[in-house]
């Protein structure tokens, strides 16, 4: 009989397999797929990031300042002293483990590195190293260790794989929030010039001309203008725009992904077409701006002095134009910024009103210092005013299930107020299991900076928990399209769907609602905002 | 292809036991921690690859039995391959498992008193039979990848750019 391998040898063959060691012991591997490309110098050059240079993850040679183990123990120092959750977070990690399955991209990836508890201890270890007694006498035993260049590029290679989603937090006994971790770790980083690209270039961007990619003012309102003609086309009616007005109501400030990639285009409409109708029906003032054309905040993913910079620039809009508060588009990082930072970074912002709904005279409390609502809210609170005139029926072909976008759901804890705006603009809404939806939340696997083409493996594998949830409505109910409220996930929730759920659509909230939305003398409408036909209007929507 | 009917029914009998060693054969490709988790958690949307591995060992055992349907081999394999085509397995490395299921049965089964390893014969052709259908799904697993790698960048911006003219608008040299 031929010679085969015991299942035992077939176990030990695989290469994949962690060796016995302890995790420190086991080298990391820069593997192709798992990371996105190094920053473009010249966009380090724009916003004054240091170390700008050309470089490759793949080379031995990442081209480190000299005294770059200096830098980094003094960024280190100087963070510890001034944001105490760094510390606490440093110090008061008991191992118990309760984190460690609970991240997609351990859950998807089976790398034992992604495990939070494990990417807190890159950075741990070396704290310890550096500032505790114990680890400077005990070393290895207290779970110490010095910060060599392999540990440097192992902090690269797996910060960058956390997206900050924060599930990891929701389960830690002590309130540990890893993806604060990461981004203390993103800042150390980039103290070297170590950052991705596709981080890079869109703060550079946002930092010169306001978007993530570079669109300069009149092309921002050629696209907007755009929309406009084909939004006439549909309802036959012009939802034309105010654009940098002075003394509107309301600045309205939304990623502009919604503005250049579908499927956040048909968002995009969707606000265009409601602030249309409120202006027609209740007189509501609201201006876009071609200079804050960014709600995203990709400062966040490097540091908070360059978070700070980016967001003080919506706000020294609003005031430039002399609006009395700020409407919030669907956006993820945008809302963490605002909502867990802006109070004490930028704010409170004073010089603008407390939101009041002019509409309906809700006093929107949380944003109080902020002075900036989210639109699901906005939305949500006309709706219960019976302010929107609103078809249901005309979202009939779609059957959607709704994806709590990390941040605005773990970050600001907007969970009911998008689900009530679904409920009433859709007959045909299933809920994903409930330890994947709201604050369990599954990341779309691609947020933080991540959303690039060249780690597609880690996207699609860090996706992987997100896109079986969905799987399984998809096969039991027949849902087909997965809505969300996140420019992000409007980019990288197709391409994950692609794969492992083929005939799932992306729709963000506002398209839905733009879908029902009944304007007084509209043509009658045959298709949805994509020129799909609605349900029993198939031969007319040939026509 | 059909297998004999004594072999058949030790199968069935055996099933449990022979999965169970399949499955801790399938799971032992991750490292230690990534394993156990993979056994331990029993929640399939805590834990969608250790489910992916229990419904494909099921299936593709459940089809050695029964029909034999390609088809349904093919979907029953597919969440497996699919998950391995992104988690850095080598197509050698993430086909292996099918190939494992001789060695487990080999051992539950003895085949020469049976006939002569006539069926033995049988069934292993069919597990390569089911490795191939692995290797193919693979395969357009990883096409897949590169072209939404490839249209990556055309998806962020490309289209309304186009649409609106305003290609020149965006480059940043
Ligand atoms: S923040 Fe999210 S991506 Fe980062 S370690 Fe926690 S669960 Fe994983
Ligand atoms: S759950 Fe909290 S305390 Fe427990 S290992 Fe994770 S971070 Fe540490």
């Amino acid at each position: 009989m031929a010679d085969y391998p015991t299942s035992k040898e077939l176990i030990d063959n695989v290469n994949y397999k962690l060796p016995k060691k302890g995790w420190m012991d086991t080298p990391t591997t820069i593997r192709k797929g798992m990371y996105c490309y190094a920053g473009n110098p010249k966009s380090l050059e724009t916003v004054g990031f240091p170390n700008a240079r050309q470089w490759n993850p793949l080379d031995e040679d990442w081209k480190l300042p000299e005294n770059w183990q200096e830098i980094i123990h003094n960024g280190f120092k100087e963070r510890l002293e001034n944001f105490r959750s760094f510390k606490i977070f440093m110090d008061i990690c008991v191992r118990c483990g309760a984190c460690a399955d609970k991240c997609h991209f351990y859950i998807g990836t089976g790398d034992p590195k992604n495990m939070p508890v494990l990417r807190a201890e890159l950075l741990r270890s070396v704290y310890r190293n550096d500032f505790t007694t114990a680890g400077k006498i005990l070393g290895k035993l207290a779970g110490a260790r010095k910060l060599t260049l392999d540990v440097l590029k192992e902090w690269w290679y797996y910060l960058f794989q956390c997206t900050e989603c924060r599930r990891c937090s929701v389960f830690c006994p002590y309130g540990i929030d890893t993806a604060e971790i990461t981004m203390m770790g993103r800042e150390l980083l980039n103290l070297l010039g170590l950052n991705i690209d596709w981080i890079a270039t869109p703060v550079s961007n946002c930092y010169k001309t306001g978007n993530h990619l570079g669109i300069q003012p009149h092309a921002f309102k050629d696209m907007l203008d755009f929309f406009v003609e084909d939004i006439e086309e549909l309802t036959g009616i012009n939802v034309a725009p105010n654009y940098n007005k002075k003394g509107a109501d309301i600045l309205f400030i939304t990623p502009s992904g919604d503005v250049f990639a579908d499927p956040g285009t048909y968002t995009c409409m969707g606000y265009l077409m409601l602030f249309h109708y409120l202006k027609e029906k209740y007189g509501l003032d609201v201006t876009w701006s071609t200079y804050a054309s960014e709600g995203g905040n990709f400062g966040s993913f490097t540091s908070h002095e360059m978070m700070k910079r980016l967001n003080s620039k919506m706000y020294a809009e609003a005031k430039r134009l002399g609006v009395k508060w700020i409407i919030g588009g669907e956006c993820g990082h945008m809302w963490r910024v605002i909502h867990q930072y802006m109070g004490t970074m930028n704010g409170p912002a004073d010089f603008l009103e407390e939101p009041v709904s002019p509409i309906t005279g809700t006093k929107f409390e949380n944003a109080k210092s902020t002075k900036m609502v989210h639109i699901a809210e906005f939305t949500a609170d006309l709706i219960k005013h019976g302010k929107l005139d609103l078809d249901k029926s005309r979202n009939d072909h779609i059957k959607l299930t709704y994806h709590d976008s990390c941040n605005p759901s773990r970050g600001m804890g907007l969970l009911d107020e998008p689900r009530y705006v679904i409920q009433n603009v859709c007959n045909h809404f299933y809920e994903m299991p409930p330890n994947t939806i709201r604050e369990q939340t599954f990341c779309c696997g691609s947020g933080a900076g991540l959303n690039a083409g060249e780690n597609m493996e880690q996207r699609l594998a860090g996706g992987l928990p997100r896109a079986n949830a969905v799987k399984y409505v998809h096969d039991k109910f027949g849902v087909n399209m997965l809505g969300c409220v996140c420019a992000i996930d409007r980019a990288a929730l197709p391409p994950l769907m692609d794969y492992w759920v083929p005939g799932v659509g992306v729709i963000g909230l506002h398209e839905l609602v733009a879908n029902a939305l009944i304007f007084p003398g509209e043509n009658k409408r045959t298709t949805d905002l994509r020129g799909e036909p609605l349900l029993g209007m198939e031969d007319e929507a040939d026509e | 292809m059909n297998l004999s009917k004594t072999l058949k029914k030790v199968l069935q009998e055996k099933k449990d036991k022979i999965l169970s060693e399949w499955f801790e054969v399938v799971i032992h490709a991750y490292p230690d921690d990534m394993a156990y988790f993979l056994k331990r958690e029993k929640d399939a949307f805590a834990n969608p690859v250790g489910q992916n591995i229990w419904n494909t060992i099921e299936t593709i055992y459940k089809e050695l039995l029964d029909s034999f349907d390609k088809e349904k081999i093919a979907s029953g394999i597919d969440p497996l391959i699919r998950t391995r085509a992104v988690q850095n397995f080598r197509a050698s490395e993430s086909v292996k498992f099918v190939f494992s299921l001789k060695e487990i049965i080999r051992n539950n089964f003895d085949f020469k008193d049976e006939d002569g390893g006539k069926s033995l014969y049988q069934l292993e052709r069919m597990i390569d039979e089911i490795a191939l259908i692995g290797f193919d799904i693979y395969m357009n697993c990883k096409e897949k990848i590169y072209q939404l790698k490839a249209n990556h960048e055309r998806s962020q911006t490309m289209k309304l750019l186009e649409k609106a003219n305003l290609l020149c608008e965006c480059n940043n040299e």
